[in-house]
């Protein structure tokens, strides 16, 4: 469905983009991670037509967005970082303009609306002027804007950024629905945003493509260490050093301290070290009683600020 | 094309900008016709097109501050940009939009003439047309600018000082000229200087130095070829080049009742250019 060769952009002297190149097949519901200024929205902004690249090209069921941009815009339905409403207009004349801009026949126009305010809810506001609606609403008619004129592939940029957590839920259900019967592409820093719709997770930092692969792979393979969780009551220096010491433990920390007298400690152990039994030995010789101890769950969070770098960089 | 001049001319009467300038245009053409028509007694309506030239530009900056400004203000023009139309006809939607409204307040100020007629006032009919198919030309121009202003910055408020700036000039230019000195020597000055500025322009967009160079160095060429085989030529050259590139000089043709076809020519083409220039400064964008 879309074929990204080559990829590169610069902003003056500035490269925001190196060499990307990936391709996603037709149904394939992919995440696009990475940090700030990682170049996912200049991406974006290339596949769909708005920034040209500086090289390289990008395909579209076969056509090129460069050389049939009418061709090639019609079948992509586009949700920028910041949607692009006109705020004095009504919803309903907003997505009625759409529908003209997108060259809907006048015949569907009225269903179509209805439909996709139907889909993603915004069916009771559509009278009132855009401005004057909440920003989970902006968002929603952000999205019924990139589904009007049925594309088939959606690219949505950082779709829940900025939202209550209710309004995130609501927009991840509502991501998911689409998921079903469109091509996707979601960008996002938060991980767990992509982590439960997403084929495919395509990791980038700094303009490059850092990795790429399903969700449940990363995790196997790009965690290498585990980490304990630890709340243990006693003095904060002698917890940590004894617990340093301990045989098979690569580093321990303490987090935070939440209950008087003990501290959170987080632990990483050597691959396939079971430390467990030494902390419950040395705490109880030492006479420190252990009031939390749990395994913490991999999750695409440490993966990605391990293959990102950034973990590195905050504890140095 | 249609999706976008109808969102347009819709904006403009949801925001008080329309209604703005409309009110700025009618008070206008009406103290001024308040003047010559009912205190002077004339009924030369021509007068009342000769005397708003200048003051109309600081009403079309009202239309056109906005036109590229606020979209990119506001990011919709991500929405225009990847909807499958024409960056072409995204303009001229606008462009079109920006026009009617200028026509619908000329059309409106038609009245006039018509009531002065009504009320027996011998209105040189023909002066008067053409004085009107002048102003229209002349707006043409002038909005189009506006347009090419606005699509190259964010801010609005940049934009109308800018256009008001430029269009003083433009308006001013033929003064200018006169005022500089009229030696030959003076013009040859000027055109060099011009011909470096064309070929950094050149520079810029291609970034080629062999092209640059060889525009500049054929451009001076000629230029001072010229200076010592014609030099009758640079006699009085600075004024006949502003004369005959002034937006003003031509349109007093058409309201004196000189209806020259070339001059109609010159401002369509004029329009035609800067609009283009406008597409290109959007569609160069995507580029940088
Ligand atoms: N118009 C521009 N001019 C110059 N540099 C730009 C421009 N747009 C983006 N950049 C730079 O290009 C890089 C990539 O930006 P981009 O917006 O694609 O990042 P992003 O991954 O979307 O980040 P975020 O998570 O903050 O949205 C950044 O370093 C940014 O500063
Ligand atoms: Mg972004």
């Amino acid at each position: 469905m879309i074929e990204v060769k080559n990829l590169v952009k610069r902003y003056g002297n500035h490269l925001a983009l190196d060499n990307v190149s990936f391709t996603i097949e037709k149904g394939e519901v992919v995440g696009f991670l990475g940090p700030n200024g990682a170049g996912k929205s200049t991406t974006m902004n290339i596949i769909t037509g708005y920034l040209s690249s500086t090289e390289g090209e990008v395909l579209v069921d076969g056509l090129s967005v460069l050389d049939n941009p009418e061709k090639a815009k019609q079948k992509i339905g586009y949700l920028p970082e910041i949607p692009p409403l006109y705020t004095d207009m009504t919803v309903n004349e907003y997505l009625s303009f759409v529908c003209d801009l997108k060259k809907v026949p006048m015949s569907q126009k009225a269903e179509m609306i209805t439909r996709i305010t139907k889909q993603v809810r915004i069916n009771d506001v559509r009278k009132r002027l855009i401005r004057n609606l909440s920003k989970g609403y902006k968002q929603r008619v952000g999205i019924a804007q990139a589904l009007i004129g049925q594309p088939e592939l959606l690219i949505l940029d950082e779709p829940t950024v900025g939202l209550d957590p209710k309004q995130i839920t609501e927009v991840r259900d509502l991501i998911k629905n689409l998921s079903e019967d469109h091509t996707l592409i979601i960008s996002s820093h938060i991980l767990a945003e992509v982590q439960a719709v997403c084929d495919r997770v395509i990791i980038i930092n700094r303009g490059r493509i850092v990795a790429e692969d399903t969700p449940d792979n990363l995790a196997k393979t790009a965690v290498k260490s585990n980490k304990l969780e630890l709340r243990i009551k006693g003095s904060k220096n002698d917890v940590l050093n004894g617990i340093s010491q301990l045989p098979g433990i690569k580093f321990a920390e303490i987090v935070r301290i939440r209950e008087e007298g003990a501290v959170d400690v987080n632990v990483e152990t050597e691959e396939e070290a079971d430390v467990r039994e030494a902390i419950f030995n040395f705490c109880s010789e030492n006479h420190y009683p252990i009031l939390m101890m749990k395994t913490s769950e991999v999750n695409l969070e440490d993966i990605f600020l391990q293959i990102t770098g950034e973990r590195e960089a905050k504890r140095a | 094309m249609r999706a976008v001049y109808l969102k347009e001319l819709r904006s403009y009467f949801t925001t008080p900008l329309g209604y703005v300038f409309m009110a700025f245009m009618l008070v206008l053409f009406g103290i001024y016709f308040m003047l010559y028509g009912l205190i002077y007694q004339n009924a030369d309506y021509s007068y009342v097109l000769d005397a708003v030239t200048m003051l109309i530009l600081f009403a079309l900056p009202l239309l056109t501050m906005r036109m590229f400004s606020e979209e990119m203000k506001n990011k919709t023009d991500q929405l225009l940009f990847t909807s499958p139309v024409k960056i072409w006809k995204i303009v001229m939607g606008k462009y079109l939009a920006a026009l009617t409204l200028f026509t619908l307040a000329l059309v409106i100020t038609m009245f006039q003439p018509i009531a002065l007629s009504a009320l027996g006032g011998s209105v040189p009919i023909q002066k008067v047309a053409g004085g009107y198919i002048g102003f229209f030309l002349y707006g043409c121009c002038f909005t189009a600018i506006g347009m090419l202003i606005s699509s190259a910055t964010e801010n609005q408020l940049v934009a109308a000082i800018a256009s008001i700036g430029v269009f003083m000039l433009i308006f001013l230019l033929d003064g200018i000229a006169t005022m500089l000195p009229s030696t030959r020597a003076f013009a040859l000055g000027v055109i060099i200087i011009a011909v470096l500025i064309v070929a950094f322009l050149i520079y810029r967009a291609v970034r080629d130095i062999y092209v640059t160079g060889i525009v500049g160095v054929v451009g001076i060429g000629a230029a001072v070829l010229l200076f010592f085989f014609v030099p009758s030529l640079y006699d009085n050259l600075l004024v006949n080049v502003a004369d005959w590139c002034s937006l003003v000089i031509r349109y007093s043709d058409f309201y004196t009742g000189v209806f020259d076809f070339s001059n109609v020519v010159f401002y369509v083409s004029f329009t035609v250019f800067i609009v283009f220039l406008t597409i290109q400064v959007i569609e160069k964008r995507r580029w940088s």
